[in-house]
């Protein structure tokens, strides 16, 4: 070996070095990049050693620069990240419902309905009184406006979710693009060397945040191409195309389905509850709320019908027979906490309400009306009116409760994961300036033996002298 | 932890551990500052939906409370007016006893016909007594006067047609009533129609029960009501819920009913509170004595000044001091049961009470102790915050 093929040693050296030091320049300046996966200068040594020839051809490049990325952690990370995301919006839903039920404080149903029964009570002890006739019409008004606000704010939420998934739909969409063209990009460069790290990086953030929205599975495919699939079987992004969502609007209710564009078919079904924002979204719109509806529902439509029953039994104040007590409005609605209202007829002239069982004028009707607070008229004869809607503040408790902690819990255990990613792709500022201490050294080191190699050379010029 | 331990991973920790402790921290004030255990529902499932069931109760018990109040003071009002009645009584015999004897003359026996006379006019208006004006003694129909000061022979009132009625037509009634007390009897129209087609059901206790349903066709003719009466109706078309009906009144004083008032005072349980005028005094009392046909009779008596008969209405009138007193024990039952009742009201509401403080009202020494604990948490946090980058090779680097 040449004593000037050394000064190329040298050379090789200091610019391998230098490399390195750009990336761990790099390195350090994205430490607070969102999704950065930290890079690393490979070494490799070059050329070959021959003793007998007394030849040691060797030297140094950068090989690669490869992306330090734990596959199984980012595939662990998106499959939670899915579960994080319909975690958290579920508690956000669920707990905007809890406002709406929420009995702490008084004033709420239960209060209106205990001030109801009395006001019964009250016109029984004194069936000719105007003031307790007035009192009870008024009260009887505030019950049903209690029940239809309670039914409009389910409702409104109801709406709220499917605003909600139309946002969400449109998101999914973006970053289902966004995904295909990076596919296209990184498919275009050859990734072996690492001119591909930053667009890989930005596709997987893009993977983790669509994760968070919908239920999805993914695989790689040819040419590095990242291909999503939906529960359904049917591609979301293959290869450089990606396929939209689109909504329209349900046949049998007032919100909207998710409908896989390409098919017109509706996947609602294939998105499951427990897994991405959309699913989860879906799941309260559709099941979580209607449920409580439906008790709302049940609660007000049978106070409704057996009050109205014993009311047309009874006499008024003028000795007619009682109309209805409650009515829906329109006639025939089945929504019946959103629809109650007292009957107009009664708003006009509280002297209509029936508080007698006979035309002397008693108030045993009234009494009769009032005891329908402890008859077991829900649930096929296993509860109280009462008793029923405090299991149902209790099961909407329940259900917000567990929803709290679950989303806590995907959460940590999301935060867990990405600090195992962290532990792998991410950068520590210490391990970046030993690097910097370590290049600085090795570049030193091969500046030296440029300064020998040029020593070397004198020498040899002034043998020759 | 894994190996590395990277730069985002320390302040992850360190932030996501302050948001937890600052989470607690405020939940802890929130419950100190609501003294409230539950704050919202999901704080305690199972504690929220029994405060809705205990908060009911505790509401039933106050309208029972104050059903009980209310039945109370119109037993107590009526137990005065009784014992009054009575010592009208009481009165009436002793002048009966001296009139009788054979010392009295007729002028003084004229004199105390006025005497009895005057008694007379007080029972009527005792018995006539209001609360709140509702008449005390007329059964279920409070706002009728109960007695009227003439004795009245059976009678009914015209049949009465609500104004709420969609048939127009005219309305007679037919025959004497001969029942042995007040009634009123109900007609309810099932179907509507002409009279040939619509159908109707019969009460005779005001609308409490009802008779079947008729035929179509049976409004054609006089309907008959029983105790003698009938009804007709002149042709026109009903509707179904037209009522029609007619009060029947026994030979006597009383205008009021049989029929008791009762309150709630619990689950199912109810308590009468009201005496009727016809027990206390009617022949239709314990001891079949109309108290207003004795004092009328005893003045007849005096004004013809006849000893034997005076005489004879001592017995009576002590017939109806009893008869009197007898519902005046009867208030006095009534009253203790009351009372019994709201002290077992109390207890239940006391104790409810209770139980609501111990779900829903926050324990505040328990409380303090937790904030002191959150806040050393939340300091020691932000000291580890403050210091999380003191040590780094960056400090020895020249």
């Amino acid at each position: 070996m040449s004593i000037s093929s050394l000064l190329n040693v040298s050379k090789d050296a200091m610019l391998s070095y230098r490399l390195a030091m750009d990336v761990t320049g790099g390195n350090i300046s994205n430490v607070n990049t969102p999704g950065y996966t930290r890079q690393q200068a490979v070494f490799a040594a070059t050329g070959k050693v021959n003793a007998k020839a007394a030849s040691a051809q060797l030297s140094v490049k950068v090989e690669n620069i490869d992306r330090m990325f734990d596959g199984y952690t980012e595939m662990q990370i998106a499959e939670q990240a899915q579960k994080a995301g319909a975690g958290e919006a579920k508690n956000d839903m669920l707990a905007r419902v809890e406002i709406v039920l929420d009995e702490t404080n008084g004033g709420k149903l239960n209060d209106v309905m205990s001030r109801f029964w009395s006001a019964w009570g009250d016109l029984a002890v004194n069936p000719a009184g105007g003031v307790e006739r007035d009192a009870l019409a008024s009260v009887g008004q505030e019950m049903a406006a209690m029940f239809n606000s309670y039914g409009d704010q389910l409702y409104d939420l109801q709406m709220n979710a499917n605003d909600t998934i139309r946002n969400t739909v449109a998101d999914i969409n973006v970053y289902a693009g966004e995904i295909a063209s990076l596919n296209k990009e990184i498919g275009r460069i050859s990734s072996t060397s690492g001119e591909a790290n930053q667009l890989l990086d930005k596709r997987n953030e893009a993977l983790k945040e669509l994760c968070g929205l919908i239920n999805c599975q993914y695989i790689e495919g040819a040419n590095n191409s990242l291909n999503i699939f939906l529960t359904s079987g049917k591609p979301l992004v293959e290869g450089d195309a990606s396929y939209g969502l689109v909504l329209k609007k349900s046949p049998v209710s007032d919100f909207h389905d998710v409908v896989y564009q390409e098919t017109g078919e509706v996947i609602n079904p294939f998105l499951t509850p427990g897994k991405g924002k959309l699913g989860a979204l879906l799941d309260v719109r559709g099941r979580v709320i209607p449920e409580y509806m439906a008790s709302l529902d049940e609660m007000a439509g049978t106070v409704m019908n057996k009050l109205n029953e014993l009311h047309r039994q009874g006499f008024d104040a003028k000795r007619n027979l009682g109309g209805d007590f409650f009515v829906v409005v329109p006639e025939g609605s089945k929504n019946y906490a959103r629809d109650i209202e007292l009957n107009s007829a009664i708003l006009a002239d509280s002297g209509r309400i029936a508080a007698a069982a006979t035309v002397a004028g008693d108030g045993e009707q009234a009494t009769a009306i009032a005891a329908l607070k402890d008859e077991l008229l829900m649930n096929g004869g296993q509860a109280t009116v009462s008793t029923f809607y405090a299991s149902l503040i209790g099961q909407v408790a329940r259900d917000v409760a567990e929803a709290g902690r679950n989303s806590e819990y995907q959460a940590n255990l999301l935060t867990q994961l990405n600090n195992q990613r962290e532990g792998v792709s991410g950068v520590s500022i210490d391990e970046e300036m030993m690097n910097l201490i370590k290049y600085q050294l090795g570049y030193n080191a091969a500046g030296k033996l440029c300064q020998v190699v040029d020593e070397m050379m004198e020498t040899l010029m002034n043998m020759a002298r | 932890m894994s190996i590395r331990v990277t730069d985002n991973m320390r302040y992850q920790t360190v932030v996501g551990n302050m948001f937890t402790i600052q989470r607690q921290y405020s939940e802890v004030m929130e419950k100190l500052a609501s003294q409230k255990q539950i704050n919202r529902i999901s704080d305690d499932a199972l504690g929220s939906s029994q405060l809705v069931n205990f908060k009911k109760t505790r509401a039933d018990i106050a309208a029972y409370l104050k059903n009980a109040g209310d039945a109370e003071s119109w037993l107590a009002m009526s137990e005065s007016t009784l014992s009054d009645a009575q010592d009208l009584l009481v009165n009436a015999g002793e002048l009966a006893v001296s009139q009788s004897s054979a010392t009295a003359t007729a002028a003084s026996r004229k004199i105390v016909a006025q005497n009895v006379q005057a008694l007379y006019d007080q029972m009527m208006s005792l018995a006539n007594s209001e609360l709140g004006g509702r008449y005390l003694f007329a059964g279920s129909r409070t706002d009728v006067q109960p007695f009227s000061s003439g004795f009245q022979e059976a009678k009914t009132d015209e049949p009465a047609a609500p104004t709420g009625n969609s048939y127009t037509g005219a309305v007679t009634k037919d025959g004497a009533y001969t029942g042995s007390d007040n009634k009123s009897f109900v007609v309810k129209i099932v179907d509507g129609g002409a009279e040939g087609t619509a159908t109707y059901r019969l009460s005779a206790d005001g609308g409490k029960t009802w008779g079947a349903q008729s035929n179509p066709g049976d409004l054609t003719g006089a309907i008959g009501l029983g105790d003698g009466l009938t009804i007709t109706f002149a042709a026109g078309t009903f509707a179904a819920g037209d009522v029609f009906y007619l009060n029947a009144y026994a030979p006597g004083h009383y205008q009021g009913n049989g029929e008791n008032l009762s309150i709630s005072v619990g689950k199912n349980t109810s308590a009468v509170y009201n005496v009727t005028g016809e027990e206390a005094f009617t022949a239709r009392g314990k001891n079949g004595v109309d108290v207003f046909q004795v004092l009328a009779d005893l003045k007849a008596a005096l004004e013809n000044d006849k000893p034997a008969d005076i005489a004879a209405q001592i017995d009576k009138l002590t017939g109806a001091r009893e008869q009197i007193s007898q519902t005046v024990a009867k208030t006095g039952a009534a009253a203790k049961r009351l009372e019994m009742t709201k002290n077992t009201l109390e207890e239940m509401n006391q104790s409810i009470t209770t139980m609501v403080s111990d779900i829903e009202d926050a324990d505040i020494a328990d409380l303090a102790t937790q904030v002191a604990a959150k806040q050393v948490a939340l300091q020691a946090c932000y000291e580890v915050a403050a210091r999380i980058q003191n040590n780094t090779i960056l400090n020895f680097l020249e």
